[in-house]
């Protein structure tokens, strides 16, 4: 009989192959679902997940999709690493979007080559001030953090749908909620003519380095680490929990706070009510997808995009329904955290088993 | 040296065998090549109490681990009264009877006794009878004297009293076996000599004790027979009146530990800690009015003895920065730092040695080399502006761990989750003193060390002690107290009754103190 042992050491051939494993019992998974619906399964299988990935429209499209799920998902790791459960993401999302927006609606006839740095700088102050609530309730008061943060999505939701429908609503815009539409010095600049892929991603994509350098090569990192893994430990080694539970949410809010405003300056171009598919809340699968390890994020945030566009092409081509898109994500999600197993235990063959005299 | 093989003792110990080993073999993935335990042939029989004697390391912790059921074996037999079982949880151990007192508690801390006792119950979801187990586990405690609040959260508990609970949950399923991992270790000599009238007891009444240890006294107090463990082969079993302690300390350790420890005496009267009248949070209403004074100087052990949940560890906390002091002053090489952070207590040199090493002194999920610069991260050259110098951290970590002979697979593969206590204990002893800190606050700092380990540990305090290092030694194990301090203290609830200079300390007079026994030496 197959036996599971734990590991002593951590594999990383374990940790790569265990996703690519998912991926390829996804596919078949799906492919099955697929004929059961009377559907092709190769061709239903090639729209869905190679053939965004062949045209440079759908590429574009991706990049786009996956940059705030990164953004948000990166920064929301190193908050679960230290164990500081941030799943407000989505509410510092639309704070940063709020903040940064503000700026191009007041100066809309603005052409200063300030304003787009400003509008980054101020979304992410935007995410950072929201964080900051959850922060400042958890060290002074103990409060829950998850508590605390979700319970401010709603806030920051409903001050957006305020703010669009009252005081900075378009006044040429017939009545529809939604700001003036930004101007070009507050917009995203676009890398192609014609794509929708814009500057934002090519910054997302310097993230995840960065974050690795923090969490894998700083003090900074050691202390999330230390902190995340054995409160105990870290207090007897001299660390700071206040400092970490600070850190560790601004980050998670800045980061979040960028992405909304990214999201408001490049593929929207205004403040609308739904500026948001729930990015803040599908970056905590991201984040975890991911191993909460930054380039693992990177590719998480690349595939759960993937699923999103090849599901859009497939309502369109194929006439799958809109449904498959998360019925995919939960069936990759399942088996990940199935093959998980195969990072902590190893199978021990039976052969294996007898003992070497 | 006559080795008497347990068959031929059938006839001479009469009682039925109730659980019985053959052959078994255990091998551990990964840790280590050698096998764990190498064919191991044990049985306990009804009525007697089996001791399996062996330093740190020897498998002892493991093979009563396969008997009742928590481990698989890799190769062999286990029968109970002659009949092939096999045990794939400690639930199967408990059916058929085998019952096993961990050395490392099994508690949920947020539970109460009484609770933790109903977790391993099989009652049907609907009965929830925690009132009777309640009265149950009062009865148990009486009869067997452990005394403990059945309705007190573990996590409010001692680790002493925790022990006694873990004892008593157990007890509770009324085993015919019962398996018993170095249950003294934190009992008061005391309470240790009562704990072996209870194993007695036992054994009349018919149980048969498997009884673990490590302290050779121990061996001949409680003994019918013993079996000495060696870096996982038995050395054979033979009942305890064919042998003796010399004989059995060869077979064990090889060596002898020495019995006093000598040293110079001390040369300066300049103060490393001077603590007064310090009341800790959390014991305003149990310890002194007048909290707590006591003061130590450079190049001085100060030892203090005492049974767990009598203050030690809110002193330790507090004289550490981990736990506030509610009143008093805590002078520390000039310095007041009472209410002071931890960070800053370790900035000033001091350096902490923790009970709770799983927990506090390492950080389970993290690499050795990661826990070998857990405090000293922050100081070149382990990192220069904020960026870590891995190269250098590997070769402080490869050096330490040499030196203090841990025994490591990998610096940057192992997670020191894997690690066995003794070796957890070898890397928090070097990181705390590598750097010869000018003050030492140590607990327990051998617990489960083998006796040729705590030799080098006791040695090490020596050298340190002779650097100018002032060492604060809280110890259960009067052995170590007494070879190792200049002066020794004894703490009773939260107050130290009697002080003494550790060349006149007697044994008796210790044990008495730290069984709440007045000081008859006056005020200390």
């Amino acid at each position: 009989m197959l036996r599971l042992e734990p590991r002593s050491t951590q594999s990383l051939s374990a940790a790569w192959l265990s996703p690519m494993l998912a991926l390829v019992l996804t596919a078949v998974t799906g492919g099955i679902i697929f004929l059961a619906m009377g559907k092709d399964p190769a061709t239903a299988l090639y729209i869905y997940f190679v053939e965004p990935l062949t045209s440079s429209s759908g590429l574009s499209e991706v990049a786009v999709k996956a940059g705030p799920l990164v953004l948000i998902g990166i920064g929301l790791s190193f908050g679960f690493r230290a164990g500081i459960w941030n799943i407000g993401a989505e509410g510092q999302y639309i704070a940063g979007a709020i903040a940064g927006g503000g700026l191009a609606v007041f100066w809309y006839e603005s052409t200063s080559a300030f304003l787009l740095p400003a509008m980054l700088l101020t979304g992410i102050l935007g995410g950072m001030a929201w964080a900051a609530i959850p922060a400042l309730l958890k060290t002074r008061f103990n409060a829950n953090e998850i508590l605390v943060s979700l319970m401010l999505v709603y806030v920051a939701e409903l001050l957006l749908v305020h703010l669009v429908q009252g005081p900075w609503r378009n006044p040429m815009g017939w009545g529809f909620p939604g700001t003036r539409v930004f101007p070009d010095a507050a917009t995203m600049p676009l890398l192609f003519t014609g794509k929708r892929v814009h500057l934002g991603s090519v910054l997302t994509l310097a993230v995840p380095f960065i974050a690795w350098f923090l969490l894998a090569r700083t003090r900074f990192g050691f202390r999330i680490k230390l902190f995340g893994s054995a409160p105990l430990a870290a207090r007897h080694a001299g660390v700071q929990s206040n400092r970490i539970i600070w850190q560790s949410l601004l980050i998670g809010g800045g980061l979040a706070g960028l992405a909304g405003v990214i999201e408001a300056a490049g593929t929207i171009g205004q403040l609308m009510p739904d500026i948001s598919p729930g990015y803040g809340f599908t970056a905590i699968i991201v984040a975890f997808l991911g191993r909460l390890h930054p380039v693992g994020v990177l590719l998480a945030g690349i595939a759960i995009a993937v699923t999103y566009i090849g599901g859009e092409s497939a309502q369109i081509s194929a006439g799958l329904p809109k449904a498959v898109t998360g019925l995919f994500q939960g069936i990759i999600l399942f088996y990940l955290l199935a093959f998980d197993l195969f990072t902590r235990y190893k199978i021990v063959l039976p052969s294996r088993q007898a003992v070497q005299q | 040296m006559p080795t008497i093989t347990p068959n031929s003792q059938i006839d001479q110990l009469g009682g039925e065998i109730l659980l019985e080993a053959r052959g078994i073999s255990k091998g551990f993935p990964g840790v280590w090549k050698h096998l764990i335990l190498d064919h191991i042939d044990f049985d306990v029989r009804a009525g007697e109490v089996h001791t399996l004697l062996g330093e740190n390391g020897a498998g002892k912790t493991v093979i009563a681990n396969i008997l009742s059921g928590y481990y698989g074996k890799t190769a062999g037999e286990i029968r109970v009264k002659g009949q092939p079982v096999d045990l794939r949880s400690p639930r199967d151990g408990l059916r058929h009877g085998i019952a096993m007192v961990h050395q490392e508690l099994m508690l949920v801390p947020a539970f109460t006794i009484a609770q933790n006792v109903m977790i391993g119950l099989q009652t049907s979801s609907f009965s929830f009878p925690l009132r009777k187990v309640e009265k149950r586990i009062g009865e148990l405690a009486a009869r067997y004297q452990l005394k403990v609040d059945p309705r007190a959260r573990v996590e409010d508990l001692s680790a002493g009293e925790q022990q006694r609970a873990e004892i008593l949950k157990v007890l509770f399923h009324e085993p015919e076996v019962l398996l018993l991992d170095e249950p003294t270790s934190l009992l008061t000599p005391h309470e240790a000599d009562h704990l072996f009238v209870v194993l007695r007891a036992m054994a009349q009444e018919g149980k048969g004790i498997v009884f673990i240890t490590h302290k050779m006294k121990e061996v001949f107090a409680v003994s019918d027979r013993v079996t000495v463990l060696k870096l996982g082969k038995t050395q054979g079993t033979q009942p305890i009146a064919n042998t003796n302690e010399r004989e059995l300390t060869r077979k064990t350790f090889g060596e002898t530990v020495p019995e006093y420890m000598e040293r110079p005496p001390v040369r300066t009267e300049d103060k490393a800690i001077d603590v007064k009248n310090l009341v800790p949070q959390s014991m305003e209403n149990k310890g002194p009015a007048l909290g707590l004074s006591f003061e130590l100087r450079k190049g001085e052990i100060l030892g203090f003895a005492g049974v767990a949940g009598n203050g030690q560890t809110e002193l330790i906390e507090c004289i550490t920065g981990l736990r506030r002091a509610e009143r008093g002053e805590i002078i520390m090489l000039g310095r007041n730092m009472a209410n002071r952070s931890p960070r800053a207590f370790i900035e000033l040199g001091v350096a902490h040695i923790p009970e709770r090493r799983r927990e506090m002194g390492v950080v389970e999920p993290m690499f050795v080399a990661e826990n070998v610069v857990l405090k000293d991260y922050r100081k070149a050259p382990f990192s220069n502006r904020s960026v870590l110098n891995r190269k250098e951290i590997t070769r402080h970590s490869k050096e330490l761990v040499a030196r203090f002979n841990a025994l490591v697979p990998d610096l940057w593969e192992t997670e020191s989750r894997i690690l066995s206590g003794g070796n957890i204990q070898r890397l928090i002893l070097g990181r705390e003193t590598w750097q010869r800190p000018p003050i030492i606050i140590a607990s327990h700092p051998t617990e489960g060390l083998d006796a040729k380990a705590i030799r080098h540990t006791w040695e090490l305090f020596l050298a340190l002690r002779e650097n100018g290092s002032a060492i604060l030694l809280v110890s259960e194990d009067l052995d170590e107290i007494m070879s190792l301090s200049d002066r020794i203290g004894v703490l009773f609830e939260g107050a130290i009754v009697g002080l003494v200079d550790a060349k006149s300390a007697d044994r008796e007079q210790l044990g008495r103190w730290m069984a709440g026994g007045a000081s008859e030496a006056g005020a200390p």
